[in-house]
């Protein structure tokens, strides 16, 4: 085995270690989106929490350890809640759990790419319904997951979702995004 | 490989992008040998440039926002950046739409004190390709 292969290798490989990584990766950006979408700078960030800029600018570097209660106050001073899910790191039917969950977020941030709007402010129906689209898949088919969301307006519906005739409503077709 | 141009090995494909190795002509491959010390030597440093790697498979080069961890240092060349680690790299061609991130060469700030020697060596071989 060459060193390249025993490095692809190790990258896919998950341990303790990279998963924590990985969340405080996850939870860095996704504080910086917020920022970014609430226009806010390091300098406002850090006068709302009461903190100094570099203590900031080290918890976005991951440098320092930012704890849950941390993550709870700056999503607080952003205007925003953190929930909290978990998934399986043991593939289901044959499939890498990661690359399924990766799909997924693509599909999704493409979804709200198309529709203009961000990724977490889709309605959970939507996001069910592109989860269900992703698990019957393959997961090299991540490319597909997109084909059938280029769909024209705003305020789209999908199959089951209010174009299937013989679905019962009483209300109007839900959308993607919350009204 | 073997006529002295520079080749590609695929590390990671994710949706986001395929993260390749840059091969010398020689054969060799820093950035690979790099990486798989430094995940025996340092396997917290790793850990931390293996999640940005990951993250760039998952959702781009372009999309990351810490600017820290992804920087353009001008002429086409990039680096990814965790803690002391640095990766230098650059877009590959594609003829399948996909982005290509083609990872030069690696650094550990804890070995080298100096960033030069990395970013010229990635220079010199970006230029190759």
């Amino acid at each position: 085995m060459t060193s390249h292969e025993r490095v692809a290798e190790l990258l896919t490989r998950s341990t303790p270690g990279f998963e924590a990584e990985r969340l405080i990766l996850e939870a860095t950006e996704l504080i910086l989106e917020l920022m970014e979408d609430e226009n806010v700078t390091r300098t406002e960030l850090a006068e709302r929490l009461g903190k100094s800029k570099g203590h900031v600018s080290q918890l976005l570097n991951g440098d320092r350890n930012m704890t849950l209660r941390t993550l709870a106050e700056i999503s607080y001073a952003l205007g925003h809640r953190i929930r909290v899910n978990a998934e399986p790191l043991r593939a289901r039917r044959g499939q890498n759990p990661d690359e399924e969950s990766n799909t997924l977020r693509t599909a999704l941030d493409w979804l709200a790419e198309d529709i203009g709007t961000r990724h977490h402010d889709l309605t959970p129906r939507a996001v069910q319904a592109i989860r269900s689209r992703v698990a019957k898949g393959n997961v090299a088919d991540w490319a597909t997951a997109r084909q059938p969301l280029s769909l024209p307006t705003h305020r789209m519906t999908m199959p089951g979702f209010g174009n299937d005739p013989s679905a019962k409503r009483e209300t109007e077709p839900e959308a993607y995004v919350g009204a | 490989m073997q006529d002295g141009r520079p080749t590609e090995k695929d590390l990671l494909v994710g949706p986001g992008a395929r993260i390749v190795a840059l091969v010398e002509g020689s054969g060799g491959c820093q950035v690979a040998e790099f990486l798989e010390e430094l995940a025996h030597r340092r396997p917290k440093a790793f850990e931390k440039i293996q999640a940005l790697i990951r993250r760039v498979s998952e959702i781009g080069p372009q999309r990351i926002r810490n600017e820290e961890k992804v920087k353009s240092l001008g002429d086409g060349l990039y680096e990814l950046k965790a803690h002391q680690v640095r990766i230098f790299w650059c877009y590959g061609p594609s003829s399948d739409g996909q982005r290509r991130v083609v990872l030069l060469y690696g650094t550990d700030q804890e070995e080298e004190p100096t960033q030069l020697q990395g970013h010229e060596a990635s220079s010199r071989t970006q230029a190759s390709l």
